[in-house]
């Protein structure tokens, strides 16, 4: 297995994409972080004490924060599908799959290895342009920032994770249902759009993604659990049950 | 080991893409508000939270009202500037690094606020930063280059 992993992280392919992914991640979350941001408060107390303006929190700073994981979310649900594409049908496409299969493993076990590594990257090309471009750009006052970063923030970045994963796991269901690259590439994308049209916000990934706006967002929702934990389960399951199934074609 | 060489690429590019992200930033004009406030009493306050991703310098223009306007740097805790002013106001300030900040306002009469930003620019330990993570980033690009060969 960890040999199919290292395997799938070394194909000169995957990795350029990634590059591109760490690259188009970081210019889009980090322009979204220059922007300015301000509202008005209004505090008010029955007995009078001395209200002091330097024991306010960072409200502000904290709204620019929470929106940050949801600034790159069309390009990253773009190179998720293609990433997942390239990983899942490219050794498919260009036949090198026929002699790599008829080495001792499994036809399942290879589609685990190759979605382990798919979310594996994910997750890499999400979170390391994330809080390089949130820690460096604001190096002045690093120290002040994990006072900020509380439960509710934390509770958006899992939200918008699992947005991925479920792309992730949609991108692996599909090639492995569907015939060649530029079907699974369009089908992809086209469910995953098309999702957001149909549902009105109520289909996945775009749930996930509405949910993850709320100021603090509840993670043990019945639709979250459905749509962030079962749906992409039940798509992983279908997966490996179609890759035991069909012929490596 | 190819994924190691990508990410150390990738810092080591990091602070040309954060100059160009900034210079972008740089030659756009920012502003908040127009926002309206009300005199802060020892029971009450009302306050504009605003925050700004780099240095700059700002200028701030109040129009009705009559007293003193205070401006804070709620993360460090400490205050930055106030001006005192009868009607309208117009002045400038130095917004001194990125980060969080609170305008309040003491006297009489409800106030309209407006803040426009001129040449922000990155402060030099975020540049610094930057740099440092390139640095970083090249000497790891080199290390693991030499070991592939």
């Amino acid at each position: 297995m960890r040999a199919l992993i290292s395997w799938e992280l070394n194909r000169p392919l995957v990795v350029m994409t990634f590059f591109a992914g760490l690259v188009m991640g970081f210019i889009s979350v980090h322009s979204d972080y220059l922007s300015s941001y301000s509202t008005v408060h209004v505090i008010s107390s029955t007995v009078s004490v001395e209200l002091s303006p330097f024991s306010l929190s960072g409200s502000a700073f904290w709204h620019v924060l929470k929106s940050l994981p949801r600034a790159g979310f069309s390009v990253y649900s773009f190179l998720v599908i293609l990433l997942g594409t390239l990983i899942f049908r490219h050794d498919r496409d260009t036949g090198y799959a026929l002699t790599l299969y008829t080495l001792p493993y499994r036809k399942s076990k290879i589609f685990l290895a190759k979605l382990v590594s798919l979310l594996f990257l994910t997750v890499m090309m999400f979170y390391f342009p994330l809080f390089l471009s949130v820690f460096l750009s604001s190096a002045t006052v690093a120290v002040h920032i994990p006072f900020i970063l509380d439960g509710a923030f934390l509770k958006t970045l899992i939200l918008i994770t699992l947005a991925l994963v479920y792309v992730a796991t949609l991108t692996a269901f599909l090639s492995m249902v569907l015939r060649g690259m530029f079907p699974t590439l369009i089908g992809s994308y086209l469910i995953v759009h098309i999702s957001n049209a149909l549902g009105g916000g109520k289909l996945p990934p775009f749930s996930l993604f509405i949910r993850a706006m709320e100021i603090n967002p509840s993670l043990l929702d019945s639709s979250v659990v459905l749509q962030g934990i079962f749906l992409p389960l039940l798509l992983i399951i279908l997966g490996v049950i179609a890759s035991e199934r069909r012929d490596v074609l | 080991m190819r994924l190691a060489l990508v990410i150390s690429l990738f810092l080591m590019l990091l602070p040309g893409l954060a100059y160009l992200n900034y210079r972008e930033f740089s030659e756009d004009e920012h502003f908040i508000g127009p926002h309206s406030l009300t005199p802060s009493t020892s029971t009450s306050l009302n306050y504009i939270d605003f925050y700004f991703p780099s240095k700059a310098l700002a200028e701030i223009t109040c129009t009705s009202g009559s007293g003193e306007i205070y401006i804070a740097d709620s993360l460090k805790k400490e205050p930055l500037v106030n001006f005192s002013f009868i009607g309208t106001l117009s002045a400038e300030f130095v917004v001194p690094h990125e980060g969080n900040y609170v305008v309040f306002y003491k006297g009489s009469g409800e106030t309209q606020c407006l803040i426009r930003f001129k040449r922000p620019y990155p402060t030099r330990k975020v540049q610094d930063a930057y740099l440092i993570a390139g640095i970083f980033g090249s000497f790891l690009f080199a290390i693991l280059w030499r070991g592939k060969r």
